[in-house]
């Protein structure tokens, strides 16, 4: 442990400046965040310029940790000759140092730069945990990826390459299984596990490769461990899972035991006339005793209305998995609560004209009660029987699922 | 003890052999010199042994150990310093001496304080800054300070002024007498390691051409001129470039043992005036590698 702090203390010693620059880049990203919460929220154009902003300084910010992370393992390369192989080092040593001093640099320093923003936007405990995991886990994403090209390489014109190679083999993976992919869009959860059991590939062979060529300095048996990992994915990505079907089937959390006090109510619905001579209906639901810890996530809606000469109009309408939890560390309007109007607004303008069958849009206050829109867009025939009569049957339904903020 | 053995050492680059077969042994206490022209695998030799490549055949064993197990417990009695070696340029030299130093048990802050001041080096400088001789003698500082029983030099003079290798031949000189060190040193300087080594390994087109003592082999080879008058007899076993020009013989004897083989001198050159000097290492080298060389145009022809 000694060794392996001594030789962390030296990297951190020599890329003090490039951690440096990374802090900065986080600063740069609160910077874009302080300047959205100072705005007014109504400006869309400020709000896309700020969110290609952020998205930019994260793209930078995952760039210069991966080229940082190949910086460090050249530092003491494991491929050709290097300082430390002919000094009392054991390769497992090294390794254990390079790791200790990536976890420090390039994931709990973030973290630790992080917090005092994460409080001023009123992250509390619990959020400020779930954020520096997200900051972790993509870090160490990035380690994970960059680490075995880092080891089997002495210099970055190698490294670069083989991440071209590398992003080149993955693209062309993803293009010829899409089809596949495409086929599948019903095995959501399927699709979930093979990402993960890609992703436990990806950093099972990282670290095998990692340990090996630090072990045995083999360079041509790491990349053939490499070449295998990649393999084993592509395999998975295919074959994932064997019969099909996923391993565990998506059961959505019912409220009941987490919100068994839970009430969705219909709260009327009102028309509102677009510029295509079309009506927008928006149905109004109103849910009640959402736990506070929980937001309420509409996914599927089923509309009907039927008309006095006995035919019925009928629309569906899904949400398109919007996930992103509340507050996220990674996602660029981390620095918000989900109320995002000004996008919205527009976004459902460009909807409307498209007679998209638009997501639900629901907002939420501090107290636990949300309110949901479901729109119904009506043609134009329709329209004009709305405009003469009132539909005998409204009947919304519904199906919700809660999940953990 | 040997310090080192090896045992049959082979290395192939693809198709090109750099080291062939090579047996050779380096008790503990010597100074012994590689030597060699260019490309006879000298450099070869001490990355196999330093295991910085793996051989292809043969075994190498440094310090009781085998050189592809060689681990932290035996490079932290092994000091090594080459002339393509990497070093952290980004370090002081103080820097490098602060990392290095908890890397090594036997760490001796005097002995690191005593070649600080012989070398003359300024310790808040960084390597990258260093001239040449200056990053090689701090490399060597960084080898020694620890008194390593085995001290490994692959071409340490190569490019260095008369100034610095005179520093630098003293500082190697002055550890190898204050202890039981071995060290090897790889060089096409010959007239420094002359001055050092005690143990000459001769190597020719990646083959151990000649292994022994350096006393031994300035006693054995000597440069003879002969006054002849008549015919010039065939010239003996083991003469090397054996020539005449008018009356005068010139050839290399590489068996010279005193009375006796002036007395074979008196038998082959009746009446001649046979005078016999002694050689230095370098002259010994160049006779040896020139003998190699025509040897190995004749195999070729």
């Amino acid at each position: 442990m000694n060794l392996a702090w001594h030789i962390a203390r030296k990297d951190i010693r020599r890329f003090w400046a490039p951690v440096a620059l990374l802090c900065a880049i986080a600063a740069l990203r609160f910077g874009v965040g302080a300047s959205l919460l100072l705005s007014d929220d109504s400006d869309r154009l400020q709000f896309l310029r700020t969110e290609v902003y952020a998205n930019l300084l994260l793209a930078i910010w995952i760039f210069v940790t991966y080229l940082l992370v190949a910086a460090i393992v050249h530092e003491d390369a494991a491929e050709g000759p290097a300082f430390w192989q002919t000094r009392p080092i054991s390769g497992l040593k090294l390794l254990a140092g390079k790791a200790l001093g990536l976890f420090l640099m390039l994931g709990l320093l973030p973290v630790l730069v992080s917090i005092p923003w994460w409080l001023a936007c009123g992250f509390g405990g619990s959020e400020i945990c779930r954020a520096a995991a997200e900051t972790l886990a993509v870090q160490m994403g990035v380690v994970v990826l960059a680490l075995p090209l880092a080891a089997v390489t002495r210099e970055y014109g190698r490294f670069l390459l083989w991440t071209v190679v590398g992003v080149v083999a993955f693209l062309s993976t993803a293009i010829l299984s899409a089809g596949q992919v495409m086929a599948a869009n019903q095995l959501t959860w399927a699709m979930a596990t093979r990402m993960v059991v890609i992703g436990l590939i990806a950093a099972a062979g990282g670290a095998v490769t990692a340990i090996h060529q630090f072990l045995t300095r083999r360079t041509w048996r790491s990349i053939a461990i490499i070449a295998a990992t990649g393999l084993s994915m592509a395999a998975a990505h295919r074959w994932w899972t064997p019969d099909g079907s996923a391993i565990w089937s998506p059961r959505p959390n019912s409220p009941v035991g987490i919100a068994k006090d839970l009430k969705i109510s219909f709260r009327g619905a009102t028309e509102k006339p677009t510029t295509a001579g079309k009506s927008l209906l928006l149905v109004n639901l109103l849910a009640e005793s959402v736990p506070p810890d929980y937001i309420l996530r509409p996914f599927y809606s089923e509309q009907r209305l039927r008309w006095t000469d006995g035919s019925i109009s009928k629309q569906l309408n899904f949400s398109m998995s919007n996930s992103v939890p509340l507050r996220s560390a990674i996602e660029p309007y981390h620095f918000f609560r989900m109320e995002q109007p000004a996008p919205n607004r527009e976004a459902w303008q460009y909807m409307d004209r498209h007679e998209l069958i638009p997501l639900a849009q629901w907002n939420w206050d501090a107290s636990g009660q949300s309110e949901e829109r479901f729109p119904m867009v009506l043609s134009a025939g329709e329209t004009g029987k709305l405009a003469s009569e009132t539909p005998v049957t409204m009947a919304p339904s519904g199906s919700a699922c809660s999940s953990p903020n | 003890m040997n310090i080192i053995e090896t045992q049959n050492l082979s290395r192939s680059f693809r198709n090109t052999e750099a080291l062939s077969g090579l047996d050779l042994s380096l008790p503990e206490g010597r100074v012994a010199a590689l030597l060699g022209p260019n490309g006879a695998g000298k450099t070869t030799t001490i990355k196999l042994l330093m295991n910085l490549l793996v051989p292809t055949a043969g075994t190498a064993r440094v310090l009781g150990v085998d050189s592809r197990r060689l681990g932290p417990d035996q490079f932290a009695r092994i000091g090594y310093v080459s002339e393509n070696q990497q070093l952290p340029l980004w370090m002081t030299v103080g820097g490098l001496l602060d990392y290095c130093r908890p890397l090594y048990p036997t760490w001796d802050r005097d002995l690191e304080r005593t070649l600080l001041s012989q070398f003359d080096l300024p310790l808040g400088r960084k390597l990258r800054l260093l001239s040449r001789g200056m990053l090689m003698k701090a490399a060597l500082l960084s080898s020694m300070a620890y008194r390593p029983r085995l001290l490994v030099l692959d071409e340490p003079f190569s490019g260095l002024d008369p100034l610095v290798r005179e520093e630098f031949v003293r500082g190697v000189l002055e550890v190898s007498l204050s202890g039981d060190w071995t060290v090897l040193i790889s060089s096409h300087d010959i007239e420094e390691v002359e001055r050092i080594a005690d143990h000459v390994f001769l190597l020719n087109q990646g083959r151990l051409g000649l292994s022994e003592s350096a006393e031994s082999l300035q006693m054995r080879f000597r440069r003879v001129e002969v006054q002849l008058d008549g015919e010039s007899p065939a010239p003996p076993a083991g003469a090397l470039e054996w020539e005449r020009s008018g009356g005068l013989l010139r050839f290399i004897e590489t068996g010279y043992s005193g009375e006796d083989t002036e007395r074979q001198w008196r038998e082959r050159f009746p009446g001649a005036v046979v005078t016999a000097k002694p050689m230095a290492l370098r002259e010994i080298f160049l006779s040896f590698a020139r003998a190699s060389r025509s040897q190995s145009k004749g195999v070729a022809a």
